[in-house]
């Protein structure tokens, strides 16, 4: 057996507990996600089956968990003692030792996390098992959860190798497992999420390997896995001045006051502002901004609107979403429910109390058999289609209890829908539809009733409001700018509405004014923008940068001012600091000036890490010029001096030429 | 003296602010029992793990067998064999997995002398390492070190913990080494019965810093003891700076001298009411004058008598 084999098989004996503790672990996880699966009828939300958000949170972390400790233990259980020796000293390369070691331990890791997923996919393939459809990439979820996993594993190995302060730098290495962690949690695509988890996973694993080959120490390492280490601890140094700074910030100062304002249609149409501020429920106020008396959440004050969202977007599919694969339609909540699967664009009957699939209703009609059931040209744009659903040219909807699709409009030849919504008449929810297309916007407000067409204005769009005024027998049609009112700082142009008779004959048309969706009511000088001085300065710049290059050169505002200079000062305080260290340790020209650089340009950050990667040697007085000089260097710094080299007493030579103790008395 | 298996020159080590070796300057003949003796705390554990390349020297370098300590290579760890203090082993192994773990790394090993060693200390093949005695599991450390028959054997204070009959077998599991050509042993001690019976060379660490390097031939030429008596109370001796020790009893002072000249050795005699006379010093003795020189034993007690 060659040296990587039985390094292996003695790697795969030790981890054994370790395996099935993971084992456990990861099982415990699964068998608690299923059991705590809400009802199907509250799965809009979360999800279902593996998919199902408590149990992908849950599996995250004990896998995170586990393969941390994993790591930490296979690698620290060698660290105490002469074991380390026993270990390294034999006639075989470091590097050999540590792959071997770390394909062990990788090995049974994905083992067992593994092992239990295959079991939970199946167990939740089986039909009778979830209340929802099962589709195999719902695995996906898990398989980056596992992927984390890895990252935490080399994070415990290095924590277990590395020799540093435990208070100090040596948990570091989490802050690059957590901001893994957070990508699978986060991130919606799943070979970007793979990717990048795999990469952190790299790093890690490379600091890693430098500490075990340097047994621990910082120095002597290749510059790869110096670079490695110093990007892992980069990672919890920003984590940890983040999280610090947030506390600090909370605690200081724990309100954060800011204000909402949207646009709202009162039930006799008019348009009004409707405000919501911090630790105060909404109020309303006129277009001009002055209060108007009316009770928020009185039933039929606002009138319900549908919101067809027309600018042209990607959408973002999440692989760890439900809805990725499946759609839940609004017929049949209580025994049985419709599912429109994505990839095939069937309509799926499922039976929620035999938990089985009753049948697929496609462009064919309905068949018990799904894969009979042909293709329905449907598009989803949004992950909110309910009852409608729209192709290009046509919108249509499910009959539930005849079981066929039912079509309510068509449109006119050479225009395409873009969008299509139902809005309350009267005491009908869903009893008004509107559609939008490129050119016109349809709406009808009864059952069987003609649609009127209404032409969209020349300007740019995202979503278009469309309500009905039940006592004027008029629609309210707003057109609002891209973006809506999404995250927008600056004041954004809210243009019309309008306002439409039932004969499709527009009877006025509202200007709105500018608005601004977000606006922060603390003042600028606060606590927690004071904290901007913690920040890179190349984010906040960067940040400008882009928005100007977005938007196009504009005015900055004040906030961003405040942000960019605090941490400009912040960067510029970190390379002092630092600059003042690497002179004081004698360091190079080129590694001083690049300490520098980079404390300048990621701030307190870049002053930390050069902290926690760089050992400073004692200094000692110098015996020829009193001076403190460092005990690595063999001259003195000052002068020159070479150390005092300590004469033996008794030597060769001196029996072959016998001499005065040259030790004095008071050695 | 031939061409030295370890040389290190200036090899210092600090520990933040605390020095463990100071400028260790020092040179290992082939072939030779060379003992590494010094109190607790004096820098050996330290310089034998900065030899064996597990830990970085503060300054100064060491070779061994001319390979750079810094960046021990690989073929270099395969001739030295290297025992560590606390003899600590895979606890969950038995003797036979770990020799089986053992063997596929080492091309060389030697199978008979690893059967040989641990049936000298009798130990069970099928025994896990965690039900061992110490002092078998010393032997079965040491077997697990010879086996792969290396050219060096560094031993880190191997009789630490052992009783005197397994002291006894694991220095003879040495004294066999020695018998092949061209082996060395350095070995660190505190047990210096052992280092008499064993080595041949030996040098002596006190407070991180090297006091002696030499064969054990030379070193006892060098420390050596004499008797000097009176008619009453003993003076007080002049300072000189060979004394390494000096003991007063009631009309006598026993002084142990390092490097004596003639004249010092007339300047004593002067003294003396009566010719000096030699005792014979025993490497132990010898060694502990050496490393209490600081300490003015025989003053010391000579006030607590008084």
């Amino acid at each position: 057996m060659t040296a990587f084999g039985t390094m292996l098989k003695k790697e795969f004996r030790e981890l054994l507990p370790g395996a099935g503790i993971v084992l456990a672990a990861t099982s415990i996880a699964f068998v608690y996600g299923f059991w705590r699966q809400p009802p199907i009828e509250q799965a809009v939300y979360s999800g279902w089956g593996l998919l199902e958000s408590t149990l992908v949170t849950v599996t995250l972390l004990s896998c995170c968990a586990s393969a941390a400790g994993l790591g930490f233990m296979q690698f620290f259980g060698e660290t105490r003692g002469d074991l380390w020796a026993f270990l390294v000293h034999r006639p075989v390369g470091r590097g050999t030792l540590f792959a071997a070691k770390a394909a062990a331990g990788v090995a049974v890791y994905l083992l067992a996390t593994t092992i239990p997923l295959l079991a939970a996919t199946w167990w939740s393939a089986q039909p009778a098992n979830i209340t929802a459809p099962f589709d195999a990439r719902f695995m996906l979820a898990h398989a980056t959860n596992i992927a984390a996993g890895l990252v935490f594993y080399f994070a415990g190995a290095l924590i277990a190798r590395r020799q540093a302060r435990w208070f100090g730098g040596r948990l570091l290495p989490l802050g690059l497992a957590i901001g893994a962690g957070g990508v699978a949690a986060g991130a919606p695509w799943f070979w970007g999420a793979l990717a990048l988890i795999l990469a952190t996973a790299a790093i890690n694993a490379l600091a890693a390997a430098g500490a075990f080959l340097s047994h621990g120490a910082d120095r002597p390492q290749p510059w790869y896995t110096r670079a490695a280490l110093g990007l892992s601890l980069l990672a919890g140094i920003a984590a940890v001045v983040t999280f610090s700074a947030g506390i600090v910030a909370s605690l200081l100062q724990p309100r954060h006051d800011y204000r909402n304002t949207f646009v709202a249609f009162l039930a006799d149409g008019t348009a009004v502002l409707q405000v919501h501020e911090r630790y105060a429920g909404p109020r309303y106020t006129d277009l001009d901004g002055q209060p108007l008396d009316i009770v928020p959440g009185t039933a039929g004050r606002e009138v319900h609107m549908a919101h067809l969202t027309v600018e042209t977007q990607v959408l973002q599919q999440n692989y760890r979403e439900c809805t990725s694969y499946y759609l839940m339609m609004s017929h049949e909540w209580r025994e049985r429910m419709w599912f429109l699967q994505r990839a095939t664009r069937r309509l799926l009957l499922y039976d929620l109390r035999s938990r089985h699939i009753v049948g697929a209703l496609g462009e064919n009609g309905f068949h018990a058999r799904p894969e009979v059931a042909t293709p329905i040209p449907v598009l989803v744009r949004h992950y909110w289609t309910t009852s409608l659903m729209h192709g290009e040219d046509r919108v249509f909807m499910i009959e539930p209890e005849a079981r066929e699709l039912r079509t309510l409009f068509t449109a006119p030849s050479g225009e395409v829908i873009l969008a299509a919504g139902t809005f309350r008449v009267g005491d009908d929810p869903y009893g008004g539809v509107a559609v939008a297309t490129e050119r016109n916007v349809y709406m009808r407000q009864q059952e069987a009733g003609p649609f009127v067409a209404l032409a969209r204005p020349n300007f740019e769009v995202g979503t278009i409001q469309v309500g009905h005024v039940v006592d004027q027998a008029t629609f309210v049609v707003r057109h609002a700018p891209p973006g809506f009112n999404w995250g927008l700082a600056q004041p954004q142009p809210q243009r019309v509405v309008q306002y439409v008779s039932a004969e499709g004959q527009t009877l006025r048309t509202v200007e709105l004014p500018a608005l601004r969706f977000y606006e922060k009511l603390t003042p600028t000088s606060s606590v927690e923008e004071a904290f901007s001085v913690l920040l890179p300065p190349l984010l906040p710049l960067v940040g400008l940068i882009g928005e100007q290059i977005g938007r196009g050169p504009g005015p900055v505002s004040t906030d961003v001012v405040w942000v960019l200079s605090l941490s400009l000062l912040g960067g510029v305080i970190s390379a002092v600091l630092a600059y003042t260290r690497t002179h004081r340790a004698s360091m190079s020209h080129t590694g001083r000036i690049g300490w520098t650089t980079f404390s300048f340009l990621s701030g307190i950050a870049g002053y930390l890490l050069l902290l926690a990667m760089h050992t400073v040697p004692a200094r000692i007085t110098c015996h020829a010029c009193r001076k403190r000089r460092w005990v690595c260097r063999e001259r003195c710094e000052h002068c020159g001096a070479p150390h005092p080299q300590p004469a033996a007493l008794i030597t060769e030579d001196q029996v072959a030429a016998p001499v005065p103790c040259p030790i004095g008395p008071n050695w | 003296m031939t061409d030295p298996v370890i040389q290190t020159q200036g090899l210092t080590r600090y520990f933040g602010g605390k020095c463990a070796l100071d400028s260790l300057t020092l040179s290992v003949p082939r072939g030779c029992v060379f003992a590494f003796v010094g109190r607790n705390g004096s820098g050996k554990s330290t310089t034998i793990r900065m030899l064996m390349g597990l830990l970085q020297a503060t300054r100064g370098g060491a070779r061994v067998l001319g390979y750079d300590c810094a960046i021990l290579a690989p073929e270099a760890r395969g001739r030295i064999g290297y025992l560590a203090e606390g003899h600590d082993l895979y606890n969950w192994m038995t003797v036979a997995q770990l020799e089986a773990f053992q063997a596929p790394f080492f091309p060389h090993w030697n199978k008979a002398l690893f059967d040989a060693v641990i049936e000298h200390f009798g130990l069970s093949r099928s025994a896990k390492a965690r039900h061992l005695s110490r002092g078998e599991r010393a032997g079965l450390a040491l077997a697990l070190t010879l086996a792969p028959d290396p050219e060096l054997l560094i031993l880190d204070d191997p009789a630490l913990g052992l009783d005197p009959l397994a002291r006894r077998a694991l220095l003879e599991a040495m004294v066999y080494v020695t018998r092949r050509d061209d082996r060395t042993i350095f070995f660190s001690s505190h047990l210096l019965a052992d280092v008499e019976r064993v080595a041949d060379h030996i040098a002596i660490l006190d407070q991180s810093v090297l006091r002696a390097a030499c064969s054990v031939e030379t070193f006892r030429r060098c420390v050596r003891q004499f008797v000097l008596q009176f008619p009453g109370r003993p003076p007080t001796l002049p300072e000189m700076p060979e004394i390494l020790e000096s003991f007063s009893a009631e009309r006598e002072v026993r002084v142990t001298l390092a490097n004596a000249t003639q004249q010092t050795l007339s300047r004593l005699a002067e003294l003396s009411a009566a010719p000096l006379r030699e005792v014979p010093l025993s490497l132990e003795d010898a060694v502990i004058s050496l490393l209490s020189r600081r300490k003015q034993r025989g003053f010391f007690l000579q006030e607590v008598a008084s």
